[in-house]
């Protein structure tokens, strides 16, 4: 296996933790709740979507690696 | 489930979907505004999350049924037989597991993107006093515990058959808990529970159905042919773990 699972969730980790450091200069606390509540709501929906081709992609990842466990293994 | 029409039909009904969910009319309610068009997106999500659970529920009762059948190693020699025959044994509880496992990711999903929803709506990232929330949380958490259910018994034969046992009840406390209970209570935050009027009579001129059914057969032909495509590769998987 070339990435660990480990090395990847702990990169994620670092990389989602600290996403709300940078939502700070938007707004006051809150600062992605707070845009998402604010205008016409349209973020809202561009986050749901984005949520669900983050799953998509996490699936496929998942199964280039079990795909490429087996090629490795012939 | 052989064939590419379902699974291109499943993508063009998706991009029909996302181009006119986004661009198409939707009646202006305040509060709500655009993120209605979260309809074609959120609530197809857990449509279709039941639908899975249903159809993992079936083959957790075929499985039962077909299971008295004990496959007969002795009769045969070839070990691609033996493989063959084995599999052939496992094949519901393959499938019952592996629906049931896209499933519960829809329903992770389902939470998250009901989550971003209900912050940009009702103001908070989660709302406890909501009946559907507290029950769709309880729900994903009895398909949680179906999951370890499967990881703590070792034999395959045992581990099968109780997964599916639980299953069936999994599923009819599941349907319980988000559709049932949700619209017995009084107060509700979500439309169409607790005395609320369901979305269906907001679309006064029908622009939000004309999305909102394709949206919900398209995301279950996508879905599916991730399932197809999870349930494939374990086949494979376990051919070859039994080969070696």
């Amino acid at each position: 296996m070339n990435i660990p699972v480990k090395f990847i969730i702990f990169g994620l980790l670092n990389v989602v933790l600290t996403l709300p450091l940078s939502a700070q200069s938007a707004l006051q606390e809150g600062g992605l709740g707070n845009a998402l509540f604010a205008g016409s709501k349209m973020a809202a929906v561009i986050v749901v979507l984005v949520i669900i081709l983050i799953g998509l992609a996490i699936f496929l990842v998942s199964m280039e690696r079990r795909i490429k466990k087996m090629e490795d293994d012939q | 489930m052989k064939g590419w029409w379902w699974k291109i039909t499943g993508v063009l009904l998706l991009v029909y979907v996302f181009v006119f969910g986004l661009i198409g009319e939707i009646p202006r309610l305040p509060i709500l505004e655009q993120s209605i068009r979260n309809l074609y997106f959120h609530v197809p999500m857990w449509f279709v999350m039941m639908l899975i659970m249903f159809m993992s529920m079936i083959f957790s009762i075929l499985y039962l049924a077909k299971s008295n059948t004990e496959h007969d190693i002795e009769g045969k020699r070839e070990q691609s037989e033996i493989v063959n025959s084995i599999l052939k044994h496992q094949k519901f509880d393959i499938l019952a597991a592996e629906w049931a496992k896209v499933g519960f990711v829809l329903g992770i999903l389902g939470l998250i993107t009901g989550s971003v929803w209900a912050r940009s709506t009702w103001g908070a990232w989660w709302v406890f006093e909501e009946v559907k929330l507290n029950a769709a949380a309880a729900g994903i958490l009895v398909y949680a515990a179906y999951f370890i259910l499967r990881g703590s018994v070792e034999d395959e034969d045992r581990r099968a058959r109780i997964a599916a046992v639980y299953n069936i009840f999994a599923f009819i406390m599941f349907i319980v808990l988000i559709n049932v209970i949700p619209r017995v209570v009084e107060s509700s935050l979500h439309p169409g529970n607790g005395g609320n009027p369901g979305f269906s009579s907001y679309d006064l001129d029908n622009n939000m159905r004309i999305i909102f059914y394709p949206a919900v057969i398209g995301w279950f032909l996508l879905v599916g042919w991730i399932i197809d495509l999870a349930v494939r590769l374990k086949k494979i998987e376990k051919r070859k773990n039994l080969s070696d």
